[in-house]
């Protein structure tokens, strides 16, 4: 989206009209300098040569200009650039992206008009704002702040077609972690596609030492419970202690890795509510994340060997 | 088929058509024999080895050596548990590693349900290996070992002996694997095993192991078998396990019925199953129990004995053995003369029935023989 504003109007302008002036020269130096020359090659060519020269000459001039022409068009497209101009065009063919950016323009068109200076002021903050917002989404990146509404994009990831690995640390500070109705909701939607066979889950839970003392063979009782529900359902379970991981502390996050497509980073305050869920679907993030997963894995046990070594309380 | 396999058959067909609505049956099935009265157990005396589904499972329990509270599965036939172990596999497995030492058709089953969940099987060859270049336990254990982690597979899928009678040494491999890579599920296919070599390896490793009482049971009448038990996966299974049958889980309606049974719920409303195999399969069963002990201990000599005995067609045939730790009663024969090696399976068929022994005849031109007993 080229749709960023620059703060100050009179830069503004000033950018504009720099601007016009450059696309000025940019789109009639060529046309009117080839024609020129090419006026002139023709009148001598006719005033020194007979017929056929002229018009072998003319034929020549006209395949000069087509090479010309098919040269101009290969530096636009490798240049790759757009213009404001050019802008438009190019989302015409993006019905979904033109619609908004008709809004934005739209909207952008009535705010200049109102002359008030206060409204002037308080409107181009907002702008600024939305200026940041669309950047951080050009740049594959959606910031969900206070709000437990991350979940529907969440579960819209987890059923999209061709997703068939997802694969979740969960760092559980409090034995409240995904208790709560959005909590259980989200866990209801991992059973569903897991049983349906629509999709592999693996989970590893950095299990704070509070709800697992070093001594105690199993984390606390609606830790290990929650971990022992989603065992049976045929979650793959690993699970590790946080002071495990005190020397790698890069590993301790809350993140979901959505197959090779998105990664979710969640953070949670001390009661396990949403301050913050990140999602980016930038490429080098989740191989990234992918990387950390498998040093997480190396320190992690999963709950089927768990099983096998001990015996669960009744 | 094994005469308490028989007996119990004809009785099952006599009592269908003598007595096909009878009050007692729904007891008879759930108790066993000893809960009819008299004048049925006089009538219908082939019947005596049925001892309920609780009463067979508890008997291919001991007959398998499996721990008291491992759960035996009784479907209409072994493809449909081989399904439902694939579909618990590939919850938690996302590359399987398998040989090309598997039963085709449950290899298929197996492979389609990996693409299906968007996993995968690795497929390494091992029989050529086994056969021709002596391949040991050790080379065995090895060399999946490796390509385990190599292909950093996290599952295994392995027939306890093959079609061909090549012994796997599951637990020695399952452990080999184990020290290198993490293993999250083991599969073993044991149709060829099961009454025919000792189960304890793989019972000691495997998270589902798959048989059937067709094959060295003898029962004739297919039924799948399926021992499931170990403490890191049981609790996964028995949730599929007790899934709801129209959820689509258990495509099977011998499996939904002797599970609802079991459990003491019939909900009614399930596809009719075909229950004629069960009675053999606890003929069969108490058979091999009664001959418990003597036969599966026995010794290779007694094999290798018994192998000299086999009367083979006129020409030069010779056995084709693996390492003595890999073989079973199952042996390959072959022509050493290629110019008398028969056309087809079929040619090689009759030859051998001509001289007085039934083979299966392999299009390579290797005859396969069972030992008997």
């Amino acid at each position: 989206m080229q749709l960023a504003m620059p703060g100050e109007p009179s830069y503004c302008w000033q950018m504009a009209k720099s601007n016009s002036a450059l696309d000025r020269i940019a789109w009639l130096t060529p046309p009117f300098g080839v024609a020129m020359a090419g006026c002139i090659a023709v009148l001598l060519a006719w005033l020194v040569l007979p017929t056929s020269g002229v018009v072998a000459t003319v034929g020549l001039l006209v395949c000069v200009l087509l090479a010309l022409t098919v040269a101009q068009c290969g530096r636009a497209t490798a240049a790759g650039g757009t213009s404001r101009l050019e802008t438009p065009f190019i989302l015409a063919r993006d019905a979904d992206m033109f619609q908004r950016y008709q809004a934005v323009s739209e909207s952008l068109l009535t705010a200049s008009r109102n002359p008030d200076p206060i409204y002037r002021e308080i409107a181009l903050e907002h702008l600024d704002e939305l200026v940041r917002r669309a950047a951080t989404i050009a740049d594959t990146t959606f910031v969900f702040e206070g709000t437990e509404t991350w979940r529907i994009v969440y579960e819209r990831l987890l059923r999209s077609p061709g997703l068939h690995l997802y694969r979740s640390v969960a760092w559980v500070k409090n034995a409240n972690y995904w208790q709560d109705e959005p909590g259980r909701k989200s866990m209801a939607v991992n059973f569903e596609l897991n049983d349906a066979e629509r999709l592999n889950i693996e989970r590893i839970a950095i299990i704070a030492d509070e709800l697992w003392p070093a001594g105690d063979v199993w984390p606390a009782e609606l830790v290990r419970q929650w971990l022992h529900e989603q065992h049976a359902k045929g979650i793959w379970i690993k699970f590790v202690r946080q002071s495990a991981l005190s020397k790698e502390p890069d590993l301790i996050a809350d993140i979901g890795i959505y197959g090779s497509r998105a990664l979710g980073i969640q953070e949670l305050d001390e009661e396990c509510g949403t301050v913050r869920f990140t999602l980016t679907f930038d490429f080098a993030d989740v191989a990234a994340a992918e990387e950390r997963w498998k040093r997480l894995a190396v320190y992690a046990e999963s709950f089927a060997g768990y099983l096998d070594r001990y015996e669960m309380p009744g | 088929m094994t005469p308490a396999a028989k007996d119990a058959q004809l009785d099952f067909v006599r009592l269908s058509a003598e007595e096909p609505s009878s009050l007692y049956f729904e007891q008879f099935l759930r108790d066993g024999f000893s809960a009819w009265p008299d004048s049925y157990q006089a009538r219908f005396p082939g019947l005596r080895t049925w001892t309920g589904v609780s009463g067979l499972k508890q008997s291919i329990r001991r007959l398998a050596g499996a721990p008291d509270d491992w759960q035996v599965l009784l479907a209409s036939r072994s493809l449909s548990l081989v399904s439902l172990a694939s579909r618990c596999m590939f919850r938690v497995c996302r590359n399987v590693l398998a040989t090309d030492l598997n039963w085709p058709t449950y290899h298929q089953a197996v492979e389609a349900k990996a693409k299906r969940t968007g996993n995968r099987i690795t497929t390494v060859s091992l029989r050529n290996a086994i056969l021709s270049r002596g391949w040991t336990v050790d080379d065995v254990a090895n060399y999946l070992a490796s390509a385990f982690n190599e292909h950093q597979c996290d599952g295994l899928f392995l027939p306890a002996v093959d079609h061909l009678g090549i012994r796997l040494p599951v637990q020695k491999i399952a452990a080999q694997i184990r020290e290198r890579s993490e293993l999250r599920f083991c599969f073993v296919d044991a149709a060829q095993a099961f009454c025919h070599v000792p189960l304890d390896d793989c019972l000691n490793v495997a998270d589902f192991v798959v048989a059937g009482s067709h094959k060295w049971m003898g029962a004739y009448l297919p039924t799948g078998i399926g021992l499931i038990g170990q403490p890191r996966s049981r609790g996964m299974l028995e949730h599929r396990v007790r899934q709801p049958a129209h959820s689509g889980h258990i495509d099977d309606p011998l499996l939904n019925f002797t599970e609802q049974l079991d459990a003491g719920c019939l909900d009614g409303h399930s596809e009719t199953a075909n229950l004629a195999s069960l009675f053999a399969c606890a003929g069969a069963v108490s058979h091999h129990m009664a001959a418990q002990g003597s036969l599966l201990a026995a010794a290779p000599l007694a094999i290798d004995r018994k192998l000299a005995l086999v009367p083979r067609p006129i020409g030069d045939w010779v056995s084709v053995r693996p390492n003595p730790l890999l073989r079973s009663r199952i042996v390959l024969f072959e022509a050493q003369d290629t110019r008398l090696k028969p056309a087809c399976p079929e040619a090689i068929r009759r030859a051998w029935l001509d001289s007085g022994c039934v083979v299966t005849g392999y299009a390579d031109g290797r005859a396969r023989v069972s030992l008997p007993r």
